[in-house]
């Protein structure tokens, strides 16, 4: 079909979770999606992965019809798996949580390059390695 | 009160730099946001938005504001965070978007009509279609020039007595398959790539009680070889040229064709004219153009 771009939105999104509630309603709703089939797709897809927090990218065509595909998880939920964390660190400047090698943080950078607005691998190391800081995980 | 019973909402938009957007995401969801909104087009600063309940505004504000003071400590070459708090009334964002989208008339006798709205027309053939997850919810200029030609070419061949088969390549929601049986085609074949597209396609056959009427396959272009009265392709530029011996090998008496910016329109047009194959009309409305070929005997 003729498909002509309107517009993207960007969301994270609990697995399964997706609802007409913010952040859905109001990011798709400005442009006059179908957010209850948007919310049924969703989470149909991403039901077998509960806890995951799921990026999702959306695109809006000239009639207000939709496509989306699902990206790779966020750093900061590969980073916690890695270290074995539930959470960040709600004081990453004073109390450390975890500790990472260099090798465990360009793993990581490697699988999340496809998604990282950055324009080589060092890049993307730097941006990983600034989210585990920025969660109290040490690395080195 | 849970989330979903709010009348207002708080919106927190959060501009970080990229390192530091991970932290905030996790802290807003962690918080209770059903999740966030991210824009990332700017290489230097990410700008995350969460939504709260806005009785939960201070508590969640302040704890924002000692995790964005941490990051500053622990980051102190990045530049600082800033947040912008605003108000957002609670909307049933559920069913508000369906304000958008009312009964279009296309031609002389068709209508398109999403399922939540009972068209009132006497004259007019509906076609209902749920605007949802494929191409072709009837308000594109594309899709409409489509649906006049398909109908001019539909009341030509029904005129002269010929039953018609109808080919659509890259269906997308089904609008040009469904519109094409409701003309009066005996057999209507619906194709796309895109399994999204053929599931969208199923449902909207359906709500027009024509699931077993029309043939609906997951598959390429190339992988079509019959054929066919009438095709229609409203596809790109670059799909037409590319096939453009495959498309003309597989129309008998009409081939329609959409999709097409106006500036790339004349050449599409003459690749696609030849002495087999004549332009018996074109439509050309705000910036794409849209063709009926018919075969020259």
């Amino acid at each position: 079909m003729a498909k002509k771009v309107m517009a993207t939105v960007k969301l994270q999104i609990p697995a399964g979770e997706a609802k007409p509630s913010p952040p859905v309603g109001p990011a798709l709703g400005q442009h006059g999606v179908n957010i209850m089939e948007f919310c049924k797709a969703f989470n149909a897809q991403t039901q077998n992965q509960p806890g995951v927090i799921i990026p999702v990218l959306i695109t809006i065509y000239a009639d207000r019809s939709f496509s989306f595909v699902l990206k790779t998880p966020p750093a900061s939920y590969l980073l916690k798996k890695a270290a074995g964390l539930d959470k960040g660190s709600p004081e990453p400047n004073r109390n450390k949580v975890g500790r990472l090698t260099h090798e465990q943080i360009e793993e990581i950078a490697k699988l999340k390059m496809p998604d990282l607005n950055a324009k080589d691998l060092e890049g993307a190391v730097r941006i990983i390695a600034g989210s585990a800081r920025s969660l109290g995980i040490e690395v080195g | 009160m849970t989330a979903s019973h709010t009348d207002q909402w708080t919106t927190l938009e959060i501009t970080v730099p990229h390192e530091l957007a991970d932290a905030v995401n996790d802290f807003c969801i962690d918080q209770g946001s059903g999740g966030v909104v991210i824009d990332d087009s700017d290489a230097r600063v990410v700008r995350v938005t969460a939504y709260f309940p806005s009785h939960r505004r201070q508590a969640v504000e302040s704890r924002l504001r000692e995790l964005l003071a941490a990051l500053a400590e622990t980051f102190p070459d990045l530049p600082a965070a800033e947040l912008v708090v605003s108000q957002l009334p609670h909307q049933d964002w559920a069913t508000a978007w369906q304000s958008r989208f009312r009964p279009i008339e296309v031609g002389k006798h068709l209508m398109v009509t999403p399922p939540w709205i009972e068209p009132r027309s006497e004259h007019r053939t509906p076609i209902v279609i749920e605007p949802a997850e494929a191409f072709g919810t009837g308000t594109h200029e594309t899709t409409q020039g489509c649906l006049e030609l398909l109908e001019e070419a539909a009341e030509e061949l029904t005129r002269t007595g010929t039953r018609f088969s109808v080919l659509d390549l890259g269906c997308g929601s089904g609008i040009l398959a469904i519109a094409a049986k409701k003309l009066g085609a005996f057999r209507v074949t619906g194709v796309d790539n895109d399994p999204a597209a053929i599931r969208s396609a199923r449902r909207n056959a359906a709500l027009n009680n024509l699931e077993i009427d029309l043939d609906l396959r997951n598959q390429t272009l190339t992988e079509c070889s019959e054929p066919t009265d009438l095709v229609v392709a409203n596809l790109d530029p670059l799909t037409l040229l590319a096939n453009r011996k495959l498309i003309a090998a597989l129309f008998t008496r009409f081939l329609i064709l959409s999709g097409v910016p106006l500036d790339q329109w004349d050449q599409v047009k003459e690749m696609y004219r030849s002495d087999r194959s004549a332009l018996r009309r074109e439509i050309t409305r705000s910036e794409w153009g849209c063709g009926l070929f018919e075969k020259v005997k």
